[in-house]
């Protein structure tokens, strides 16, 4: 009888707090209950409404675009169709700082558990968003950076980029994230940074170890690679 | 006439698991070693790459990792008074082909045997009396304990980085195993719901529940050669499937780089072995003969050979070269081909309603949750009519779209109902599986068939094998218990799955053969000694599971590893300095 006694007393002090935070994101947007599927028609408010007051009302879309296709700045990734689960993650790795951000760290900091997998489902549903025409790119490098993903290398020590991510960099739901047809830049960066440990938030270190094994060219080569294919949907 | 190659000091027959032991070990020791692989060279990278790796079609249904049946297959009949026919299609064993062997496609699963089980007739006697199991049972002791074998145990599951409890110290993990020196190098795997459920349901009625031990990586992890074993992926394509993950222990991810560095072991690709040549009357063997790649037979003398090949080849082998005496089941004797054993099951399909949902496409090899209460030494058997007994499990390897498809058994094999049924079950099902031991019966042996030949014109190998009665009662027992526990985890639907009438050659089962060059230390029951050194041909040795005098219920990767380390420091710290029988008979 106590135990259950305390447990209503926990339920009606969380149900005030939430009344108390009701629309913490100023967007008319009350604060569901909590839940696992995300809700894209309010990720989408959030994603175009332009929260956050104290970071100067700035929106998602503001630099990733309407329709979450990012540019080829490094900065701002392509995030139309990508995984629901995999973008909901770095979200939660950019708020707890697993993977440091300046810009992004501070906005996932502001959103909600909710907020964070309604974001993700906006933009996970996005499925027509266009692609940059494609790059001249060399030719040698594609064909280098293609055997990397396809079939893996480095000494046979390097597993086949596409063994996780799915062929052609399709990405394979919850966990593993589109990379055909990603920035080329931004995937540079990425591996870099894998590379030197500071994004730390890869599952058992995976991605870390992978890309510790990898020269300027291969990361080069790869990401020339996945730049320039689409992701196949998968059957 | 055949090539004849300078001599060597070590010839090894096979390309796979024991092959790369023995070789990295004996090169080390300043040995020049070849090991002899029909098969072609295979790495991770690129071969076990995926999306292709996980076609399974390809790898699982035809086989792509496995020896061609075409080229050589086996003869097989339950009884001696049948006549015997070419197993034309792999079915009930997978046996592998090329560098890695077996190894490549197993699942991972890496157990100790219990202490018992190495002086199994002794241990019977002394619990049980004389008479408790009949003269058919022919169980016999291996002459090596499992205090002897504990340290090489310890070196295995550090060589795979095998998973599992006791991890950090002593503490937890399988009350009725064998004592250890170490914990597990690696922590054990994540579990799944299924497993969960049945952890609860099995602790519930006072069992013990474990997380299997596994040599799927479970995090990075650098082994004492130096090799690199990366984090498991759950992707669930290990069994009959190449790991593209660097995860699952394999010859090529945990042995064979420290191997192939040494320029004293050479990997000679397309090599397969007709006949090891042998000299009865200074009871040696001079070298092997084996057919090239090009197709020229070429013999290559050596000092030693170790039989390096799959379980039963090794016997097959040894028939087809006339060494050591083949055995007779008219008159129970010789010893070559004798006391060959196998796997029997106990186990339930376990069907839950769907709105439980297991995922098992998420899964790996050596993925699952154990009781080993109805093991061998775990029982009291006074009152149960049978000996032996079974690793008791759940595990979530695989749930490939074309393989996996439970129903229950009053589904239709196909139609609309058929489909219906897959859908409503692909999700809530498990099946707890009841891995027993196999005794030998003097009817079950390896011998060579009289009528069909392989691609070089030699005998083909032919097994005899049904189960024996005492095997038929320990399956019964173990499928009511896992019927029990099925109840207990709350399904709505739980059906027994019974052994079958007679053993078939055609349904996968089992790739856990053992037998046919048994070890002991009695010359008239045996083919090696505790050492798995030859009786007749003292450097002759004999690696892999045929040395088994019969199969306890775990998978057996774990002693084979075990063996080959003990016979290896045998012969470099005894053998090498004084070669000569290393047991007087």
């Amino acid at each position: 009888m106590k135990r259950a006694a305390a447990l209503g007393i926990a339920v009606s002090l969380s149900a005030a707090a939430a009344l108390a935070q009701s629309d913490p994101l100023g967007l008319g947007l009350p604060e569901p209950a909590a839940r696992e599927e995300g809700d894209p028609v309010r990720g989408q408010a959030i994603a175009l409404g332009g929260p956050f007051e104290d970071l100067g009302r700035v929106s998602c879309a503001q630099c990733h675009g309407i329709d979450g296709t990012g540019d080829d700045s490094g900065a701002f990734p392509r995030l139309a169709g990508q995984g629901a689960f995999y973008l909901y993650e770095a979200l939660n790795d950019f708020a707890t700082g697993a993977r440091p951000n300046e810009v992004m760290s501070p906005i996932a900091a502001q959103l909600s558990d909710t907020d964070r997998r309604d974001v993700a489902a906006y933009f996970a549903a996005i499925e027509d968003a266009a692609y940059p025409a494609p790059r001249d790119a060399n030719a040698d490098l594609l064909q280098r950076g293609g055997a990397l993903a396809a079939i893996g290398g480095i000494g046979g020590d390097v597993p086949a980029c596409d063994s996780c991510h799915g062929a052609q960099g399709a990405g394979v739901p919850p966990v593993y994230p589109t990379l055909g047809g990603q920035h080329e830049a931004y995937l540079v960066q990425q591996l870099e940074l894998f590379r030197s440990g500071e994004r730390g938030s890869d599952a058992l270190g995976v991605m870390r170890a992978i890309a510790a094994l990898l020269s300027d060219d291969d990361i080069a080569a790869v990401a020339a690679y996945y730049a320039s294919v689409r992701p196949e949907p998968s059957p | 006439m055949a090539v004849r190659l300078p001599e060597i000091d070590v010839v090894l027959v096979g390309g796979g698991m024991t092959a790369a032991i023995v070789g990295k070990e004996l090169a080390e020791a300043g040995q020049r070693v070849v090991a002899l692989e029909r098969g072609q060279m295979r790495q991770t990278v690129p071969d076990f790459q995926s999306p292709t790796m996980h076609d399974e079609l390809t790898y699982s249904i035809r086989h792509a990792l496995m020896q061609n049946p075409e080229q050589q297959t086996i003869t097989f009949r339950n009884r001696p008074d049948q006549t015997p026919l070419p197993m034309r299609r792999l079915g009930s064993f997978l046996p592998g082909e090329g560098v890695g062997g077996a190894m490549v496609h197993w699942n991972g699963v890496t157990w100790r045997f219990q202490p018992e089980w190495f002086e199994l007739k002794s241990w019977t006697e002394e619990r049980y009396g004389r008479g408790f199991v009949s003269d058919e049972v022919t169980i016999q002791d291996w002459g090596v304990t499992y205090d002897e074998l504990e340290p090489y145990y310890d070196f295995f599951e550090k060589i795979c980085g095998t998973g599992g409890l006791p991890y950090g110290d002593l503490t937890g993990g399988n009350p009725f195993g064998g004592r250890r020196s170490n914990p597990y190098p690696n922590p054990p795997m994540k579990e799944p719901y299924a497993l969960n459920l049945f952890r609860t349901a099995a602790a519930g009625m006072g069992y013990s529940p474990f997380p299997a031990p596994s040599s799927n990586a479970t995090r990075h992890y650098v082994n004492p050669y130096g090799a690199e074993l990366k984090p498991c992926m759950y992707c669930g394509y290990c069994e009959r499937h190449g790991c593209e993950h660097f995860a699952k222990a394999s010859p090529q991810v945990s042995i064979l780089p420290a191997a192939l560095a040494n320029p004293n072991f050479e990997m000679r690709t397309g090599a397969w072995v007709t006949r090891i040549e042998h000299d009865p009357d200074a009871g040696i063997v001079t070298g092997v003969t084996y057919v090239d790649a090009a197709g020229r037979e070429v013999f290559q003398p050596a000092s030693m050979v170790v039989l390096c090949a799959y379980a039963y080849h090794n016997a097959v082998l040894m028939l087809q070269s006339g060494i050591g005496q083949p055995y007779d089941p008219a008159t129970q004797t010789g010893t070559v081909g004798r006391n060959y054993c196998y796997q029997t099951f106990g186990g339930a399909t376990v069907f839950f309603d769907g709105t439980v949902r297991f995922n098992p496409y998420m899964g790996a090899g050596a993925l699952g949750v154990v009781i080993d209460d109805f093991n061998n030494g775990s029982m009291d058997h006074s009152e149960l009519g049978f000996l032996g007994g079974a690793s008791t499990s759940v595990s979530q390897a695989s749930g490939r779209p074309i393989a996996f498809h439970p129903v229950p058994g009053d589904t239709p094999g196909w139609g609309l109902a058929w489909k219906e049924a897959v859908r409503r079950h692909y999700n809530s099902t498990l099946s707890i599986s009841a891995q027993g031991s196999s005794l030998p019966h003097p009817n079950n042996y390896l011998g060579l068939d009289r009528t069909y030949t392989d691609a070089f014109g030699n005998p083909l190998g032919m097994l005899t094998f049904d189960f024996p009665d005492n095997d038929r009662r320990m399956a019964a027992f173990l499928t009511e218990r896992c019927v029990e526990i099925g109840e207990a985890m709350g399904a709505s639907v739980v059906e027994g799955n019974d052994l079958a009438e007679h053993y078939s050659i055609v349904p996968y089962q089992s790739t856990h053969n053992t037998g046919g060059t048994v070890m002991g230390a009695d010359p008239t029951t045996s083919v090696v000694n505790r050492y798995l050194q030859s009786w007749d041909c003292h450097n002759l040795f004999v690696m892999g599971a045929g040395v088994f005098p019969q199969n306890a219920g775990y998978n057996p990767t774990g002693t084979v590893g075990a063996l080959a380390y003990w016979a290896v420091d045998a012969i470099k710290n005894q053998y090498l300095r004084n070669p000569g029988p290393l047991v007087q008979a």
